[in-house]
């Protein structure tokens, strides 16, 4: 079919739906408590940046009277941002006119999640512009640093990975990508920002993890034993489920071969129509443990980011060994269950 | 009306009275979007709450130089991609499960209109095919932006767009040298 008459028929397309107004109203709502979560934590930041001004104006008169001696040149702080693209703003340094981000990005590091600022960034096989080219990632593309920094060509380069993985693979790569790519542009112009982890519930339910993507979960927990509560829920009787897994006989099949078990979670007791779960989980089993019986609540005990995830690179469904690792360190391992009488 | 572009996200939200103007004409916009490339109102709602709180996590990424909508949809889009990633995920692992009337249904594009037959033939595309078209030619992506989206090599994607083509071509009944 030509280009332009595929362009016409999909410009037929009725594009006047409106949202709903409940729907529309419940958003907003919801937006402007996290708006103003985050304007609570501007006030606190000015009154913080104020505080270190007053500390600061102090030491002045402490540093010209010889009370205590001043830092080298490296050790002084650098500037703190002010808001900028705006005329009214005055970068008098003071504490009424300073205002910093509403949440500051965190420094880039492995572990850490990241933000593509630039559309189009490409990721390479190595550090650096020679590098083969993999792929490229959208604006806002969050990744996973895996590794970095490294400095090559004049730019700093992370190795980045998706924060996603597919959880039953069948005929195609269960993880997305991976690849290094550039923090900055040669001009300074950000191409990658840490992204803050402020959203991170300290002891998460089932539905907050469920909400989160895997990498998110790593991001925030790492191997942190975590306890929550949820419901282990029957099968559908005509669930139809089966296979088996190739790497079962290594010594990480009780973790690669998680993809195609059917331990899935749920935070309510209502039956399955279909699948499995919402949060599907692996059980540790090399001290012989076993799956709960299903139909109750249980309280589990476990964490991401197994050790025995670094084992994973051989044995798994990705062609590439560094997803193979990345997908068993996304698995949260069940180290210890009871049952319990509800949520 | 406020003048969008120019103005930084993060300076909006401050004032409530702005936050609101702003968030009545750019929710609409996203949601329509969002709502004619998935064609179901549910799902629509879920990806247009996910962009905008996934945007206010961090407003200071946007810098006012273009229209915010512009940057809320490209957050929409990722968002759209991500969750036919999951679908796709979750239809491998209960492809003995789906009953494919109702994963029709589930899928459904609005039944009436002038574009009943387009919006027939995008449903009875695979996902990749059907977002590959819609970003290339009714977004007006570039074939580098539509790889940027779906997270392929930009040879991968000239290759889908091509299945696309030719798979809509049979789904809307056009002869094979249209």
């Amino acid at each position: 079919m030509h280009e332009d008459r595929l362009r016409s028929l999909l410009r037929t397309i009725d594009e006047s739906e409106q949202p709903r107004p409940e729907f529309a109203d419940a958003l907003f709502e919801r937006l402007s408590i996290q708006a103003a979560g985050r304007g609570r934590s501007r006030g606190i930041l000015v009154l913080l940046v104020a505080a270190l001004l007053a500390v600061a104006l102090a030491s002045g008169i402490a540093i010209g009277s010889g009370m205590i001696d001043l830092p080298g040149p490296s050790e002084l702080p650098s500037p703190v941002a002010v808001a900028s693209g705006s005329p009214s703003v005055s970068q008098t340094p003071s504490a009424t006119v300073v205002s910093p981000r509403p949440s500051t990005p965190p420094a880039i590091a492995p572990n850490g999640l990241v933000v593509t600022r630039a559309d189009s960034l490409r990721y390479r096989a190595e550090p650096g512009t020679s590098g083969a080219v993999l792929g490229s990632l959208a604006l806002g593309t969050t990744g996973l640093v895996l590794d970095g920094p490294r400095e090559a060509d004049g730019l700093t380069w992370y190795w980045l990975a998706s924060v996603a993985c597919a959880e039953t693979p069948i005929d195609a790569p269960p993880c997305l990508w991976e690849g290094w790519a550039a923090a900055s542009g040669p001009d300074g112009s950000a191409w990658l920002e840490g992204e803050n982890l402020d959203f991170c519930p300290p002891a998460p339910t089932l539905v907050e993890l469920t909400s989160m993507t895997q990498g998110s979960r790593l991001a925030c927990y790492r191997s942190t034993e975590l306890t929550f509560r949820a419901y282990f829920p029957n099968l559908p009787p005509d669930a139809g489920l089966g296979g088996a897994c190739e790497w079962a006989p290594t010594d990480v099949g009780w973790l690669t071969c998680q993809n195609i078990n059917y331990f899935g979670l749920t935070a309510t007791d209502a039956p399955l129509a279909s699948g499995i779960g919402d949060f599907t989980v692996t059980l540790d089993t090399r001290g012989g443990g076993t799956e709960p019986d299903r139909g109750q609540w249980l309280e589990l005990t476990g964490h991401f980011d197994d050790p025995a995830s670094a084992g994973c690179g051989p044995a798994g469904f990705n062609a590439d060994p560094v997803l193979n690792v990345l997908n068993c360190r996304f698995q949260f391992v069940v180290t210890a269950f009871s049952v319990v009488p509800g949520p | 009306m406020i003048r969008m572009q120019g103005a930084r996200l993060d300076a909006i939200v401050r004032d409530d009275a702005t936050f609101r103007a702003w968030y009545d004409q750019a929710m609409p916009r996203v949601y329509r979007y969002l709502r004619t490339r998935c064609g179901d109102d549910t799902l629509a709602e879920e990806l247009t709450q996910q962009t905008f709180v996934t945007a206010l996590r961090r407003p200071g990424q946007f810098d006012g130089r273009s229209d915010p909508v512009t940057w809320l949809i490209a957050i929409g889009r990722n968002q759209l991609v991500d969750h036919h990633r999951r679908h796709q995920r979750d239809e491998r692992r209960h492809l003995r499960l789906v009953d494919e009337h109702r994963l029709g249904d589930a899928r459904s594009f609005p039944t009436a209109g002038p574009g009943e037959a387009v919006e027939a033939a995008l449903r009875r595309l695979p996902d990749d095919q059907r977002l590959a078209l819609l970003f290339r030619y009714l977004d007006d992506l570039p074939v580098r932006g539509v790889a940027a989206a779906l997270g392929r090599s930009e040879k991968a994607t000239e290759s889908l767009l091509g299945r696309a083509r030719e798979s809509f071509r049979r789904a809307y009944g056009d002869p094979a040298d249209a």
